[in-house]
């Protein structure tokens, strides 16, 4: 695959349009991208360009509808088998090629697993400026400016990429609001060509299993419980019955409550082994935070 | 691949936890007010490198880049059975951001002949994660995050990781090279073992490598970095308060007041 090249003289007047990268599998798009698409049609609004989402997969057949319902101008599909499912080495090639020949301004990506290690791989042969976690972003002193918390949340930086195109950046699920579709609204679909071929991949998928297990990215509420629950996830459910929430537990007490109370471990203990991971505490982006486990009854 | 393979294993030196202050100046942190320790999802990192060579054989080199005194962190992957280390240090790495950073690890790891590549899943100081695809996008090798499990298959060249993708997990076989970000938490690091230990602290002499080593000094540093802070704020302080209820109604009550 093309290794990076570290071209620095990029004219950045030449870069137009905010793109969003909508992430699905298997036709199931991640809530991000349409969240992603609305603040994608702001920023798009107030810059006076267009807003472009980006499909890859197979077999895609109504996900450019509701992209375009959902507030994008085009929609870029490359539809290929080499893009079912995500691998990085293909997406990443395909996403190198597109950016070259039509270079966007900005470029918005959901902060899911997937989303961070697409992200983390396209920025590099572009030499684009990625900013990961944001949780602001706007036109502002007639630039991009991202920003993210930094310091377990103390303190908000601001990102600028000045001179680097396209301007990237990752942001969590549930950080901004998903407009209601419009089904009246017109846009364009492309087919763009694929240039990546299965032979030219370095990875295989061997085997995938999701949507046994609720993810949290998706809950509205969610009531989670560390090691200080001892075992006894009892009071959680009931506060989540409460609130209408879903459980989730670090991944030690989830361990705990699943072997010390069999009567519960079936809907206790990770289903299939370690099941969806997030950080639904806060959208402060740090390790420490990380590690929670959904936890079913 | 008859004496194993070459495992590399990134690590970074942060400041410890939340004791960190901001320059106002700059708006870059001031690393000097914290004690200096090894990233903490890097051991996870290490734990699956030293694993990797009990299966399969090979070395495990550890691999670093900042200032001076972050040969520390390599001492403590050398304390915990990593056969050497080396050290990228160079004041034209300052103000690197992950484009530049993941060139001079890549070109690092070219130098180191890899087979595999390890990191944290994130650092606790920046928590971008983009150093793992960044140093594969390089040097055009596979990648996998988020790994939960890695199984070593050298007679195909290839390794096999389970990565945690939301609500579920995947198998996916990697060719060689590869970089691999470990999730965190996803194993149990050793403990030093007090002999190796000791070596390391009293012994072991990393190598070490300047930008020009690597020939990358005119693609690092802030002028190679396509992102810059451009400007910080102190978030205002969440209001908290707190009183006890007797039941799980109660508490969803009042948890309804403030959402």
């Amino acid at each position: 695959m093309m290794a990076a090249t570290g071209d620095t003289d990029i004219d950045v007047e030449a870069y137009d349009d905010v793109w969003v990268f909508v992430e699905q599998h298997d036709g199931e798009v991640a809530s991000v991208a349409w969240e992603l698409l609305t603040k994608g049609r702001d920023l798009a609004d107030e810059r006076g360009e267009d807003l472009v989402a980006l499909v890859m997969g197979e077999d895609i057949d109504s996900i450019p509808e509701e992209c375009i319902a959902r507030g994008a101008d085009r929609v870029l599909v490359a539809d290929d088998p080499v893009f079912e499912p995500y691998r990085s080495d293909p997406y990443g090639e395909q996403f190198r090629y597109l950016v070259e020949e039509r270079k966007p301004a900005i470029a918005l990506i959901g902060g899911t697993h997937t989303g961070r290690d697409f992200a983390g791989r396209v920025a590099v042969p572009n030499h684009a400026g990625l900013t990961a976690d944001c949780t602001e972003l706007e036109m502002a002193n007639d630039r991009y400016e991202m920003r993210r918390p930094a310091f377990g949340g103390d303190a908000l930086a601001t990102i600028i990429c000045p001179d680097h195109r396209p301007q990237m950046s990752t942001v969590r699920a549930g950080v901004f609001p998903a407009a209601e579709p419009d089904p009246d609204r017109e846009g364009e679909v492309i087919d763009v060509e694929v240039v990546v071929e299965e032979d030219d991949t370095m990875t295989e998928v061997l085997e995938r299993d999701v949507g046994d297990v609720a993810d949290i990215t998706d809950a509205d509420v969610v009531v989670a419980g560390g090691m200080g629950t001892e075992g006894d996830f009892d009071p959680l459910w009931e506060l989540a019955d409460a609130l209408d929430g879903t459980v989730a537990g670090t991944r030690d007490a989830v361990d705990e409550a699943g072997s010390n109370r069999p009567d519960r471990s079936a809907k206790l203990a990770r289903p299939s082994g370690r099941s969806c991971t997030s950080r639904p505490v806060s959208p402060a982006p740090s390790s420490t935070s990380r590690g929670w486990t959904t936890a079913r009854r | 691949m008859d004496n194993g393979w070459n495992i590399v294993v990134c690590v970074k030196q942060v400041p410890d936890a939340d004791d960190v202050s901001i320059d106002p100046d700059t708006g870059r942190l001031n690393r000097s007010d914290a004690e200096a320790v090894l990233n903490s999802p890097d051991y996870n990192a290490i734990e699956a490198a030293l694993s990797l060579r009990e299966a399969g054989g090979g070395t495990v080199t550890a691999l670093t880049m900042g200032p001076p005194t972050a040969g520390e962190v390599l001492q403590v992957a050398v304390g915990m059975g990593a056969d050497d280390g080396v050290l990228l240090t160079d004041r034209a790495f300052g103000g690197s951001d992950t484009w530049p950073t993941s060139l001079a690890l890549a070109r690092a790891a070219e130098e180191l002949d890899a087979d595999v590549v390890l990191g944290g899943e994130e650092t606790t100081d920046s928590s971008t994660g983009q150093v793992p695809p960044g140093i594969a996008a390089h040097n055009g090798w596979a990648q996998l995050t988020y790994v939960e499990e890695l199984e070593a298959r050298p007679e195909e060249d290839r390794l096999v990781a389970r990565r945690d993708v939301e609500g579920g997990y995947e198998r996916v076989a990697a060719e060689l090279p590869v970089v691999v970000a470990m999730g965190f938490g996803e194993n149990t690091p050793r403990t030093a073992d007090l002999h190796r230990k000791i070596y390391a602290e009293t012994e072991f002499e990393p190598t070490e490598w300047d930008a020009s080593d690597l020939g990358v000094e005119d693609e690092v540093g802030m002028a190679a970095s396509p992102t810059q802070v451009g400007g910080m704020a102190t978030a205002d302080p969440v209001p908290r308060e707190q009183s006890m209820v007797d039941s799980a109604d109660e508490l969803a009550e009042k948890i309804g007041e403030v959402r």
